[in-house]
């Protein structure tokens, strides 16, 4: 039997041995970190990616000082190592967890089809949340399908009592980071993630309890009506109590989601929904957070149909007829059955045989009808409510219908639909033109400017390409339109409006940070 | 017959004119004759030390592809610097999207401020009656002292030319292949 002091010796060895293996492995998490960090310099969230990252390499360097403390009490306390070393084991696995759970989707930039949508849903989640300090960090999923995650730092909480206790109050106080997570495959594009809408819609019915909140008012709603209702005797952890909250606020999600960026929304949605990519029906779907996809969609046509009304005395406000014709004929494809399944299209029945659709479970389906007027009328509150709550974030009908003349008729001519000529405008250039009709609380007439022009809303460049798009798509659509020129159509209707939006963001920087950017605009030549 | 800033802000006002040099951040960005442009926020630029020997398009069957080998592409946010060495090139694009109308050509044209430091701006300068896209610019340092180009600084002008005929039989249609608009 071997005497102490090879026993101690053993004991050292294998405390080097654990040590030299710490070092290595927070040292390869903290090379994951920092290639990020590389990777991020040029993206067009790296706020939200700085902030992450920032967060995680000091994490690592507070673990690292734990994890060698305690090395050191089991060098010194042999009779106290198995325990300690049990601690730097686990602490090891959890910083390494930590970091790969949290990179896991922000390893890739957005690429073009979101980069230009990238500020624009940062300035909206400012908004909604009424935090001017909201990142957002966006990463894409293999599956077809649209996330949002509140909390960035989700992982970092988790751990942070266990490895770096000295941090908890940093934690707590840093600036909120979501993450949201859109399809990476090709058949997303920038008009369809107009659904990222919907996402950015949670983040307002989950902000901080502290906060007197949209989401106190929401569950409120949600709570009062469900007293009134069939369900008042159940608790609050009942899962069909807890299905009815997902569906409620799923469905707030939307209504929201449309005030935020406009009818544009509904068109995105529809897209997104109806095909078989759709991810909501399939094996034990009666429990699962969102409602049919048909009534979704059905709820929403009077709010989308609602920017259409009231036609203000625009010049060219012809093409809101033709836009919303585009609207009606994408209705037409929704189920009139809403708690039917989405019609069989060419893609299912490509894909049946090795991935077998089933039609949702008929207790899904009496569920739904049953709760039907309850959700109905707790959502009419709400949406009733909306303007209020999301007040300067929403889209209003009167930049809708001022913008969509403009833009359509610049397509026309093939113009990056961008700016708005000011300066064409205080010179009455075109004799004959009625002045703009004013609607009250929707925009106002505005008075002369030393401004050349001012960048257009870009949620009017997303709405105006992509009905512009459906527009002069449904013309050409015949039997024998090629599906390779309808991609290419629709390719380079997405280029055109994806690149307006990234100019009119160019333009409102410039604005914005006039004084800052003036050098930019020295036009001393010291030519003679 | 070139175009004056009056003829320019005329034609850029009529909103049917077919021209549009979009986003115009500043009017004074129209000068006497000529509009300045700004430069754009990607870049591509070719790495020193690629260890080719020529670029032959008589020895390669794609020499777009094998140029590219050698390029990196960048992109930069407003108001970022990016240095231009002495004897490097660059590709770059201006901010400002542009649509030509069938009557007028455009020429892309260096600033002599700029000039006078070594920076060429553009080797192929033409610009086609019906032209819609931003404007490539070939970016090369002559000089002996390297460059800070910013983005959205102006560093290009455009001259524009009335043009007769009608418009050509071959339709123009040009996107910068750097990024698409």
């Amino acid at each position: 039997m071997p005497g102490p002091s090879i026993a101690l010796g053993q004991h050292v060895d294998r405390l080097r041995w654990l040590e030299r293996q710490a070092h290595e492995r927070l040292r390869s998490a903290e090379e994951r970190v920092n290639v990020v960090a590389e990777r991020s310099i040029d993206r067009d969230d790296t706020a939200g990616v700085h902030l992450l990252v920032q967060m995680l390499s000091l994490m690592l360097a507070q673990a690292r000082r734990t994890i060698d403390r305690d090395l050191r009490l089991a060098l010194e306390r042999p009779e106290r190592a198995e325990r300690v070393l049990g601690n730097v084991r686990g602490a090891l696995g959890m910083a390494e967890e930590m970091v790969s759970a949290s990179l896991e989707a922000v390893i890739f930039p957005p690429e073009r089809d979101m980069a230009s949508l990238v500020q624009p849903y940062i300035r909206l989640a400012r908004a909604v949340t009424r935090d001017p300090r909201t990142e957002l960090i966006f990463g894409t999923m293999e599956p077809f399908d649209y996330n949002v995650w509140p909390n960035s730092y989700r992982e970092i909480e988790k751990n942070v009592e266990e490895l770096a206790p000295d941090l908890t109050a940093t934690v707590a106080d840093l600036p909120r980071v979501a993450q949201i997570e859109y399809p990476a495959q090709a058949d997303a594009d920038t008009f369809l993630h107009a659904v990222v809408a919907h996402e950015v819609a949670h983040l307002a019915l989950e902000r901080p309890s502290s906060d007197p909140s949209y989401e106190t008012e929401w569950h409120a709603v949600f709570e009062r009506r469900r007293q009134d209702s069939a369900f008042a005797a159940r608790p609050q952890d009942d899962p069909d109590v807890k299905r009815l909250s997902n569906w409620f606020r799923e469905l707030t999600c939307d209504s929201l989601g449309l005030r935020l960026v406009g009818p544009s929304f509904l068109l995105a949605l529809t897209e997104y929904l109806l095909p078989s990519r759709d991810p909501n029906y399939g094996p034990g779907t009666y429990r699962q957070p969102h409602p049919p996809p048909a009534w979704r969609l059905h709820r929403l046509r009077a709010q989308a149909v609602s920017y259409f009304d009231r036609p203000l005395r625009v010049p060219g406000r012809d093409v809101l007829r033709l836009a919303r014709e585009q609207l009606d004929l994408y209705h037409a494809l929704v189920p009139v059955d809403e708690y039917g399944s989405p019609r069989l299209d060419r893609r299912q029945e490509q894909t049946e045989p090795f991935i077998p659709r089933q039609p949702p479970p008929q207790e899904f389906l009496d569920a739904a009808r049953h709760e039907r007027n309850f959700l109905e009328t707790a959502l009419q509150e709400v949406v009733d409510n909306l303007d209020d709550w999301v007040e300067q974030a929403r889209y209003t009908r009167g930049t809708f219908q001022r913008d969509l003349p403009l833009i359509w008729h610049k397509l026309d001519q093939g113009i990056a639909p961008a700016e708005r000529v000011i300066d064409r405008r205080s010179r009455r250039w075109a004799p004959g033109e009625t002045e703009w009709a004013r609607a009250p609380g929707e925009f106002e007439l505005q008075g002369p400017s030393s401004d050349w022009s001012e960048p257009v809303d870009w949620r009017s460049i997303l709405n105006g390409g992509y009905f512009y798009y459906l527009y002069h798509s449904s013309l050409k659509a015949s039997p024998g339109t090629l599906e390779e020129e309808r991609r290419r159509d629709r390719d380079f209707n997405n280029s055109i409006t994806r690149g307006s939006i990234e100019l009119s963001e160019l333009h409102r920087q410039m604005l914005e940070l006039r004084t800052q950017f003036d050098w930019l605009n020295d036009p001393e030549d010291p030519a003679t | 017959m070139m175009l004056s800033e009056q003829a320019i802000k005329r034609r850029l006002r009529d909103r049917d004119s077919g021209l549009a040099i979009t986003p115009l951040l500043d009017s004074t960005q129209v000068t006497e004759a000529t509009i300045d442009l700004r430069l754009g926020p990607d870049l591509v630029v070719t790495r020193r030390e690629t260890g080719v020997v020529a670029f032959d398009p008589a020895r390669t069957t794609d020499l777009a592809a094998e140029i590219g080998q050698y390029q990196t592409y960048l992109r930069r946010p407003l108001g970022s610097a990016f240095y231009l060495h002495p004897g490097d090139f660059a590709i770059a694009r201006s901010l400002e999207y542009v649509t030509l109308p069938d009557d007028l050509s455009a020429q892309a044209l260096g600033r002599s401020s700029w000039g006078r430091l070594g920076l060429v701006i553009a080797t192929a300068t033409t610009v086609q009656p019906g032209f819609r896209g931003t404007i490539t610019l070939e970016l090369a340092n002559l000089g002996r002292v390297p460059l800070v180009l910013y983005v959205g600084v102006r560093v290009a002008q455009l001259a524009l030319h009335e043009a007769e005929g009608g418009p050509s039989s071959r339709r123009f249609h040009f996107r910068s292949r750097i990024r698409q608009a």
